[in-house]
């Protein structure tokens, strides 16, 4: 038996042997993202096109970004054959490479504009740095050109006739962009832009709008940098959008209600995904501030947000939960954390964040108290050597008792854990490959689903786990279903999907000693 | 037969227990399954350009999910309104490729500056008195307070 569990363990030691290569989907989809999320210092010329990109995007949309972002509602009647479906259909994808922002405009995008002219100057940004606004516009009154140099750029990036609108305030966003240079070492730019349209033209061509946003974005890192309006603008927090200087992934808006009409509107919970060993998660309180309504539909309030507390940890957060609502306590300080292990962390006394939260509407963007450190309370690993555990990819808490928690992993495997006595209850080979996610169903503490690389989905009770049942499978076992009609309920007998080691496993982890 | 596409990401409706949503891994549309039929989708949700990477149903209202994606788009859906989605065109001439699966587009959209990585609906307090349901976007290094 011994032996038996040391072949067990040697078992689930290999997928770890293999986890530096074993890239999860996720992971690779997080190198595909990472080019444009990721901190300056990892930009590659694809990401200088994707923020160029992006950068287009956000001049037509920054100034919907400061009012808090209102969905846009797509009724039937706006949405007809005219713009819609170019925006569905995958076939169109395909020319705008998929991630470029220019190629939804007929979608979301052009609805989003028609409001944006409805917005005006946000209220917190100029008071943020109000000196370069002011030099930007009286600059911007000497300069004859702006609409052609605005056609240039909207032979770019829009493709609908809706963009019309923002001709006059794209221009003008476009002036501090060229102008940066003036206040920055570089003058050859200026020079050109103001020398003749030709050269106007190609100062505003993708390639040069890169080589200043690339300067602009390193020059801000370096906080004392004043002059960099819009780029400050993009990547400073206002009062509808938080900036944290990570790529963030992981994100949980806390779900316990809010007591006492107090002016939070909850705590988010952030983490980062970084490839390299250093990552982080912060806690960040809201705040709901009013603002002017300028147009119809719109929020009469607004969110401030405040970073309250933040820790590191090596391994990206797959996922990060608060703890679900209790009728027997009015708030909660606790989180977990999926990544190299299931965490538990604790939010210290949040007594002080109350008197900064008073002083900070005046200076949304000035660091106040330092943020206190989210406590580690507790590193819940089923291994003996927990730097040979196999990545988590998901947990989920059980809404009903909160002492459970569950965790899928890319070793197969789903675990139980029993959080007031921190042991695993019960872990189970759940899929042939990858379990990339897991979830208690509502209103159960006995049924979760399951999901992962074998492209099915699975159904669990822990009542009886000698069965599971398949939800959904590959098309390739649709098909050959389809031979057997009526298909009520498919259960397969554990040895299908080899659980029997599984319970080896809960024995092992039930009896630790061997 | 194209290989078999990983399944990412899965949530549960916390009104219906036997309601689930899930999306594959490359994949743009979202499958909502039952788990009282197994073996195929009840319905498939399109709308997103890019992948995706997140899917939350509403705590608060019933049969209301919200996504995001690499297309840096949130959307909406509402599996219980017929009316409230956007209108989609035809895939083909029959309709749906393979076993005739509902087909469903979004309810509402955002465009978000940067891919989407999760949303998470807001939780009741003043602000949602105030005016309806609010959803946290984190997208690119923010995070984002929207209002639905």
């Amino acid at each position: 038996m011994q032996q038996q569990q040391q072949q067990q363990s040697d078992e689930s030691a290999q997928p770890l042997a293999d986890s530096p290569q074993h890239h999860t989907p996720r992971r690779q989809l997080a190198h595909a993202r990472l080019p444009s999320n990721a901190p300056p210092l990892n930009y590659t010329p694809q990401a200088y096109q994707q923020q160029q990109q992006q950068q287009q995007q956000q001049q037509q949309q920054s100034y919907t970004a400061n009012p808090p972002p209102a969905f846009n509602i797509q009724p039937p009647t706006n949405s007809g054959s005219g713009s819609l479906p170019s925006a569905i259909l995958p076939s169109n994808a395909g020319a705008g490479m998929s991630n470029v922002p220019g190629s939804l405009q007929p979608g979301a995008g052009a609805n989003v504009r028609s409001s944006a002219p409805s917005s005006t100057a946000p209220a917190s940004t100029p008071n943020m740095q109000p000196h370069p606004i002011q030099t930007n516009s009286q600059q911007y009154a000497q300069s004859s050109q702006p609409p052609s140099r605005s056609n240039t750029h909207h032979s770019h990036s829009r493709s609908s006739p809706a963009g019309m609108d923002g001709l006059s305030s794209t221009g003008q966003k476009y002036i501090p962009f060229n102008q940066t240079p003036t206040q920055t070492p570089i003058s050859s730019n200026p020079k050109a832009y103001n020398a003749s349209t030709p050269a106007a033209g190609t100062s505003h061509s993708p390639l040069n709008l890169t080589d200043i946003r690339s300067r602009t974005i390193s020059d801000a890192q370096e906080p004392a940098m004043g002059t960099n309006m819009m780029f400050s603008y993009n990547d400073a927090p206002t009062n509808s959008n938080y900036m944290a200087p990570f790529a963030t992934y992981a994100f949980d808006w806390c779900s316990w209600p809010v007591q006492g009409g107090g002016s939070s509107a909850g705590k988010m919970a952030v983490g980062s995904y970084l490839e390299d060993p250093h990552n982080f998660i912060q806690i960040l309180d809201t705040n709901i501030v009013p603002q002017d309504v300028t147009g119809p539909g719109q929020s009469p309030y607004g969110l401030e947000y405040t970073k309250v507390a933040e820790a590191t940890c090596a391994y990206p957060v797959t996922r990060i939960l608060w703890e679900p609502p209790s009728a027997t306590k009015p708030y909660t300080d606790l989180l977990a954390t999926s990544g190299d292990h299931l965490r538990l962390w604790s939010l210290p006394g949040s007594t002080n964040n109350m008197s900064s939260n008073i002083n900070r509407s005046a200076n949304v963007n000035t660091r106040e108290a330092p943020p206190q450190k989210l406590q580690p309370l507790a590193l819940l690993s089923n291994s003996k050597t927990p730097e040979h555990t196999a990545p988590l990819t998901s947990l989920d808490w059980n809404k009903l008792s909160p002492k459970l928690i569950i965790t899928s992993s890319i070793d197969t495997t789903c675990t139980i854990w029993d959080i007031p006595t921190l042991t695993a209850k019960t872990q189970l080979i759940a899929h042939d490959k990858e379990v990339f996610d897991v979830r208690f169903c509502s209103n159960s503490v006995d049924v979760f689903v399951s999901c992962g690389a074998d492209g099915s989905v699975r159904m669990f009770d822990l009542r009886s786990l000698e069965h599971s049942t398949i939800i959904y499978e590959p098309a390739e076992k649709n098909d050959k279903c389809k031979c057997h009609p009526p298909m009520i309920s498919k259960s397969i007998p554990t040895t299908d999907i080899n659980l029997q080691p599984a319970h080896q496993q809960v024995h092992r982890l039930q009896n630790p000693a061997p | 037969m194209t290989p078999t596409q990983p399944l990412l990401r899965l949530a549960a409706s916390p009104f219906d227990s036997h309601m689930l949503a899930t999306f594959a891994s490359d994949s743009n549309l979202i499958r909502i399954l039952d788990v009282r039929q197994p073996g195929t989708a009840l319905l498939e949700l399109r709308g997103h350009q890019g992948n995706l990477n997140s899917i939350e149903w509403s705590p608060h209202k019933r049969g209301m999910l919200a996504s995001g994606g690499d297309d840096s788009l949130v959307m909406t859906w509402d599996l219980i309104n017929q009316e409230n989605q956007a209108v989609l065109p035809s895939i083909n001439g029959n309709g749906a490729n393979a076993g005739d699966i509902p087909i469903k587009g979004p309810s509402s959209s955002w465009q978000c500056e940067y891919e989407v990585g999760n949303v998470s609906f807001a939780p009741e307090s003043m602000l949602t008195a105030q005016g309806g349901d609010w959803l946290g976007v984190c997208a690119g290094r923010g995070v984002w307070g929207v209002k639905l």
